[in-house]
């Protein structure tokens, strides 16, 4: 039975949680073998791909589906209850993505094409596979979880997706401002591609890197909290934006 | 029947459905509030007094230009879609009228619209310098610096978001507008990747803040008038090339039907 | 199974009141709903149904207060229910929808659910066309299909609105049968804006209007209410005048017969004839208006 409700929950998002991560992936990798043909190293587009844009891509598809279910009213009136299936969805597509996502670092990883940061030269391999792990999952997990959120908090596709590219767009521009800012730090998404905090670097910086990986996903984790709670609301998931 | 009333018909219609919608003064304050993070108010408040007005008129415009065309751009690109959820495309299509009007109509009613927020908060900044300078030609210099360096980027913006959702799913051209936002207007091209940025293809409107406003930044510096006229032709042109191959595509599906 | 009602109210947010102190008794059986647009129908059956909750009152369905999580849990389980506007998957296929929706109501066996699934697929007429995706089928289609999952867990308690909207005649007459069939040893709660749908298949039935309860009783009750208030007028094409609502017109050629509902005084060319369902309905609605004008006034 869960794998029947897997292929239709999958099915009824559609293809594009499938293709998302991998058209996007496939389109770095064409723009990584251009950029190696002028003689330009590709890590740093690649290390993009896993921290900025599959986590900008992830949020909006979690943001469409969230916001609109077509079968809403048909959902809250049965027993399995509607907050685990929405969870059930957030599931297959973070762990989706972040399938694509581990598979191509790890591709990266042995074409030593790695883009991260080290406390120290010698460090054993399963840390730094680990290490390039939370460089995309941090991002990730809190662009979904806030795409979850905006679309039940707004119930509009248009105002969620938006709200997720001012962010987006917001960290990568003013990426200096939030960087000097402690208090901001929680909600730093792309430092080790935009800063860029990569190679070996002081112990104090790898410290201050992996405490703001750690508060992301902290951050991300509340967001979802909320999310539950607006997701027990069965009226306000009734109302649709009709002015949509 | 009048094509002028048929227009404006539309135009008051798509004008009302998109100023109505919540979601667009959401998204708006919502961007804005970010903006305001980042001290936009405090930077213009703080150093109002000790640069040239020209300048800082339009450095305020073109800093709006950044994030607000993303909203624009989001928000305008589910409106051919909806008229296909409402059904009201079957409704437009079995009444008289030419289709390139009601085209017209749409794009103009809603991108007008989705200016108005734009037009607030701008006018919010311009009326703070005007504050802080006491100098009435802010007026005229803040409507010429919304005229030639937002206006044309959202004309740009709006003719895409209302056209390349004809052909892609909604939700698809939205992340890969987003994308190209970054590329076409952010990303150093010193970077490797071939870009868009500080080309006169940018609806950020560098060309013009420089050209027009003596406003330079890290990629545009000292333009000429006519650069900043070609940039501005070249988005409003490139605008109007879009939504003529909007109809075109549009009466060619309705024909096969 | 028996469903009480008592004080239920019910306002959205913005002080819109749905529901104003209703009290009913729905018994076992076909019980039929029926109002103008707004009268609170869709939100009293939301209710039911376990999706709203009301700002005041009480509601047991059975054995079971939907006050409670576990109530309505219990209720949900037991339900098969048809919104006015069904939404659907437009990417699965009409046997996957099926399939999907028995799972979310707790059918985990695989063989007795694909079973049942084939069943309805049949007893709907869609089995040949079941692979079919659900965005290629038309508005009868999906509304067949959305009897078909409100019938997949076999439930005590049907809560159907508008069932029969988009079907054809032959169609409409197959389903309300069906539905009679079922209203046998369950509670079948039918909401509709044909009244012909209730007059063929409900013993039982409420009026609402404006979030209140305005009868509640027999169709022969109601329709009994409405014996002598009916009439044929036949005219050589003038409308008649008088204090009445004309139900229908019927061009005869060189006449017209209008069928009228209300007090009328001895005329000629006026036929009392006998009143139905949809007279009753009428009569009741003019009585409101009235009795709300005096109240007014």
């Amino acid at each position: 039975m869960y794998l029947d409700r897997l292929s239709y929950e999958l099915k009824l998002m559609g293809k594009r949680v499938i293709l998302t991560p991998i058209l996007v992936m496939l389109g770095f990798a064409l723009i990584a073998v251009f950029l190696h043909a002028r003689a330009v190293d590709p890590s740093r587009t690649l290390s993009a791909s896993l921290e900025i844009i599959i986590p900008l891509a992830a949020g909006i598809v979690v943001a469409t589906i969230t916001s609109q279910d077509n079968a809403i009213e048909l959902q809250l009136t049965m027993p399995k209850k509607y907050d685990r299936t929405v969870l059930r969805r957030f599931l297959i597509i973070f762990g989706w993505t972040a399938c694509i996502a581990l598979l191509s670092g790890i591709i990266f990883y042995t074409l030593n094409l790695k883009f991260i940061p080290l406390s120290s030269p010698s460090e054993p391999v399963i840390l730094q596979l680990l290490t390039q792990v939370l460089t995309w999952l941090a991002p990730m997990l809190w662009l979904i979880s806030i795409g979850i959120c905006l679309a039940l908090l707004l119930r509009s596709r248009p105002a969620s997706s938006a709200l997720i590219g001012g962010i987006w767009i917001f960290e990568i521009i003013f990426k200096d401002y939030i960087a000097a800012t402690n208090w901001l730090h929680p909600v730093f998404l792309f430092p080790t591609t935009l800063i860029p905090l990569v190679g070996i670097i002081p112990q104090a910086y790898f410290n201050i890197w992996l405490t703001t990986r750690l508060e992301l996903i902290g951050t991300a984790l509340a967001v979802l909290c909320i999310s539950w709670l607006l997701l027990r609301n069965p009226e306000s998931l009734l109302k649709t934006a009709s002015e949509e | 029947m009048n094509q002028l009333a048929l227009f404006s018909g539309i135009f008051s219609y798509e004008f009302r459905m998109q100023f109505r919608r919540l979601a667009l003064w959401i998204t708006f304050f919502g961007i804005a509030a970010l903006l305001l993070l980042r001290g936009g108010f405090r930077f213009l408040l703080v150093f109002a007094l000790n640069q040239p007005l020209l300048p800082l008129v339009a450095e305020w415009a073109r800093s709006l230009n950044f994030l607000l065309p993303i909203a624009a751009g989001v928000l305008l690109a589910d409106r051919l879609a909806r008229d296909r959820k409402t059904r009201v495309d079957e409704l437009f299509t079995s009444a008289p009228g030419a289709l390139s009007i009601r085209l017209a109509g749409k794009y103009a009613g809603s991108t007008l619209a989705t200016l108005i927020p734009i037009f607030l908060f701008f006018s919010i900044g311009a009326g703070s310098i005007l504050y802080q300078t006491h100098n009435l030609l802010t007026i005229p210099y803040a409507l010429e610096a919304f005229a030639t360096i937002i206006l044309p980027g959202i004309l740009f913006v709006s003719a895409f978001s209302i056209a390349c959702p004809f052909l892609l799913w909604v939700p698809l051209y939205q992340f890969l507008f987003v994308g190209y936002w970054f590329w076409g207007n952010i990303l150093n091209p010193g970077s490797g990747i071939p870009t868009l940025s500080g080309t006169l293809l940018t609806p950020v409107g560098g060309y013009m803040a420089s050209a027009f406003f003596g406003d330079n930044d890290q990629l545009i510096q000292n333009a000429t008038i006519t650069q900043g006229v070609e940039s501005l032709s070249l988005l409003l042109g490139i605008a109007l090339l879009v939504m003529v191959v909007l109809w075109w595509l549009m009466r060619w599906e309705q024909a096969r039907q | 199974m028996n469903i009480e009602i008592n004080n239920l109210s019910k306002v959205y947010r913005g002080g819109v009141q749905a529901l104003n102190a209703i009290d009913m008794t729905i018994p076992g059986g076909m019980f039929g709903l029926l109002g103008p647009n707004g009268a609170g129908k869709t939100t009293l059956m939301r209710i039911l149904a376990g999706i709203l909750r009301p700002t005041a009152g009480s509601v047991q369905i059975g054995e079971y207060d939907i006050s409670t999580e576990r109530g309505r849990t219990a209720v949900k389980r037991m339900l098969g229910y048809l919104p006015q506007d069904l939404g659907m998957y437009p990417d699965l296929s009409a046997r996957e929808f099926l399939d999907y929706v028995g799972i979310l109501k707790g059918m985990d066996n695989r063989g007795i659910r694909r079973q049942r699934v084939e069943e309805l697929l049949e007893l709907v007429s869609l089995s040949n066309v079941a692979n079919r995706k659900l965005k290629t089928y038309s508005g009868g289609m999906k509304r067949r299909i959305g009897i078909a999952q409100a019938l997949l867990n076999d439930p005590k308690l049907l809560i159907v609105d508008e069932p029969t909207a988009g079907l054809d005649p032959e169609e409409r007459i197959r389903f309300r049968n069906l539905l009679s069939e079922l209203g046998g040893d369950r509670t079948v709660l039918l909401s509709t804006h044909i009244v012909e749908d209730i007059a063929q298949t409900c013993r039982n039935l409420a009026i609402m209007k404006s979030g209140k309860v305005v009868f509640q009783g027999t169709t022969a009750e109601l329709v009994g209410e409405t014996r002598g208030k009916v009439w044929i007028i036949t005219t050589q094409g003038i409308k008649p005048e008088g204090n009445f609502t004309v139900v229908s017109t019927l061009n005869m050629g060189s006449t017209i017969q209008y069928r009228v509902v209300g007090e009328l005084s001895p005329r000629a060319g006026a036929i009392p004839v006998e009143p139905s369902l949809e007279d009753g309905y009428v009569w009741l609605m003019r009585e409101q208006r009235t009795s709300n004008i005096s109240l007014i006034s």
